[in-house]
């Protein structure tokens, strides 16, 4: 998977979870802070870390490209 | 964090989110990268520190701690037309905020009082859901009232020290103030909020509501 679909990826996540965290700013009861806590920030969290994951990933891919670039370009 | 502004910044942060997920080469470019960064990191990270700081002060309201079934007639208590019971007393005569009313009398004023006070909350909603809900007239404080959460308002008031009560003994009011004798259950202000009147009691806003006819 390249970086552009990792970040589609993480970026809908995030999403999804801002979504569920709007939604439950609209209610006043105490399940809407349940649903805050325990679906809107864990999933919003899981797209954080895909998003610093796939920025890790990609930033190693290229690194470990590199000397094989300057190898071909010394042939 | 005011409401209005926690949502437009969720929201916000949202379009942001769609925007880098739908449109195609955002990576590509040195500002879509920033944006992305931006979307993705910093914004929702700043969402979920609003958006918890708006749910914890939305759940210090009377309408909040009112939303569940088993509190509706606490909340009913508050209507009393009788001086005698102390939460209606507190509550028709702007003694407490009316939109905090329980939450300041039922949290400690110590450091971590507002923090124990949530954990309690999330102890109730478990109860809610998944235990036994008691009585209205069979629920209980997890511990007796502490004289500091009235002297929080009344220590130092003319007429908490000047009452002929209160100078019953010459030591009375010390030790009300040190904790030694209790404002609530040494039986002087002992007529709290007893559910169990309700089914005859009168109400003050039955009496406003007859005025107004």
């Amino acid at each position: 998977m390249n970086i552009e679909n990792k970040l589609r990826r993480a970026s809908l996540i995030i999403a999804a979870g801002l979504f569920l965290q709007f939604v439950s700013l609209l209610p006043l009861h105490p399940l809407a802070f349940i649903a805050f806590v325990g679906l809107g920030v864990p999933i919003m969290g899981i797209g954080v870390l895909l998003f610093l994951f796939s920025l890790v990933t990609h930033s190693e891919s290229v690194a470990s490209s590199a000397p094989v670039a300057s190898e071909k370009t010394q042939r | 964090m005011p409401l209005p502004i926690t949502l437009t910044l969720i929201g916000l942060s949202l379009a942001l989110a769609l925007l880098v997920g739908f449109k195609k080469g955002i990576s590509q470019t040195r500002e879509g990268k920033m944006l992305a960064f931006v979307a993705l990191l910093v914004l929702p990270v700043v969402s979920v520190w609003g958006g918890f700081d708006a749910h914890l002060d939305r759940a210090e309201s009377t309408q909040f701690c009112l939303s569940c079934h088993v509190m509706a007639e606490y909340g009913q208590s508050l209507h009393y037309d009788d001086k005698s019971y102390i939460p209606s007393l507190h509550y028709e005569n702007n003694f407490v905020p009316r939109d905090h009313a329980c939450y300041t009398c039922h949290t400690d004023y110590s450091m971590f009082g507002p923090v124990k006070a949530k954990f309690n909350g999330l102890h109730h909603i478990f109860v809610q859901y998944f235990g036994t809900v008691p009585k209205p007239e069979d629920i209980k404080l997890y511990k007796p009232f502490p004289n500091e959460t009235c002297l929080h308002c009344h220590l130092g008031a003319r007429k908490f020290e000047e009452v002929n009560g209160h100078h019953k003994t010459p030591d009375m009011l010390d030790k009300v103030k040190s904790g030694k004798l209790s404002c609530i259950s040494s039986g002087c202000h002992d007529t709290i909020h007893e559910v169990g009147d309700l089914k005859d009691a009168k109400f003050w806003s039955e009496i406003k509501g007859a005025e107004a006819k």
